[in-house]
């Protein structure tokens, strides 16, 4: 996913093309990663951590979950993400820059963020997702 | 801490320590951030607005609630009651929606969670450095018999927004 932040105060990110997500909650939180590292999608396998728990965000509600296989470069993740969800391709006035003023430890494995209704969805960083799901790996 | 009169304008009750405010006194906007009252100058006040969602962020620290959208610009939101020393008594009912106070300072800003916003009152503090009453407080004045601390804008962005919080 090659979506860094913008560090440019307010608008859109510059992107000329729409960008293709599966979209999906974790923790209450919505969520979604390029759909082109989407390797597959399944039914609720118990051995794969939870994305609410992964990102430390409590709340996980299980309605709809599903488990999703991502995979980028040598990047592999297996993660339960709640529902609903979906393909949506977002075009770049969607696309929101982040706050300037927000340190960069803060958003952690987000890649930027996107306009989704009335709320901010969070657009994941799939290799830096996978290395944090090896780091909290036994 | 400082202490200062206070006032407010037009309805001639001043509601502090009983001095009445004078002529050099400034408004100050006034409202509750859990079970604090904080005083902030408008000028610092970008708008205020109903809070609406707030979208959590994986890495952030305790006080920081999120990110929400405003006017298209994805503003951070902070929990102010969490910056306090040693947090505080249970929040008081909430008797409106929350708020956002929207703060800003230079380019950068900020929502602050306002569970109840009050007025703008007159307040007359002594000038003081900023922080002298802790971190981002310049001062303590009694308002309607609650403790009322007046924030430093720029000593709260500096603090809330810093990767690591001075202690």
């Amino acid at each position: 996913m090659s979506l860094p932040p913008s560090r440019s105060k307010g608008g859109a990110l510059p992107a000329a093309d729409a960008t293709p997500v599966l979209r999906f909650r974790a923790g209450g939180v919505a969520c979604g990663v390029a759909a082109g590292a989407v390797a597959a999608l399944s039914a609720p396998e118990a051995d794969a951590a939870h994305l609410a728990a992964l990102l430390g965000l409590e709340g996980a509600d299980g309605v709809g979950e599903r488990t999703v296989a991502l995979a980028l470069g040598a990047a592999r993740l297996r993660v339960r993400v709640d529902g609903p969800l979906g393909l949506d391709s977002i075009p770049p006035a969607r696309l929101l820059a982040a706050p300037a003023a927000l340190p960069a430890a803060w958003i952690g494995v987000v890649a930027g963020f996107f306009r989704d209704g009335e709320e901010i969805g969070l657009l994941l960083d799939v290799e830096r997702l996978a290395a944090s799901g090896e780091r909290r790996s036994p | 801490m400082v202490q200062a009169a206070v006032g407010i304008p037009g309805d001639g009750e001043g509601g502090g320590p009983g001095r009445e405010a004078s002529e050099s006194a400034r408004p100050m906007l006034v409202f509750r951030a859990g079970c604090h009252w904080v005083a902030v100058p408008p000028a610092a006040v970008r708008e205020v607005a109903v809070k609406g969602y707030v979208t959590r962020l994986p890495a952030a620290p305790p006080h920081l609630a999120g990110v929400t959208l405003v006017r298209g610009r994805v503003v951070p939101v902070v929990a102010l009651d969490a910056l306090f020393d040693g947090g505080g008594p249970a929040s008081e009912p909430v008797p409106t929606l929350p708020r956002l106070v929207i703060l800003e300072d230079g380019a950068a800003e900020l929502a602050v969670i306002a569970d109840e916003t009050a007025a703008l009152v007159a307040i007359e503090a002594p000038s003081v450095e900023p922080g002298a009453a802790g971190r981002f407080l310049v001062a303590q004045i009694t308002w309607r018999d609650r403790p009322l601390y007046v924030v430093d804008v720029p000593s709260l962005f500096r603090d809330a927004l810093a990767a690591e919080r001075p202690r």
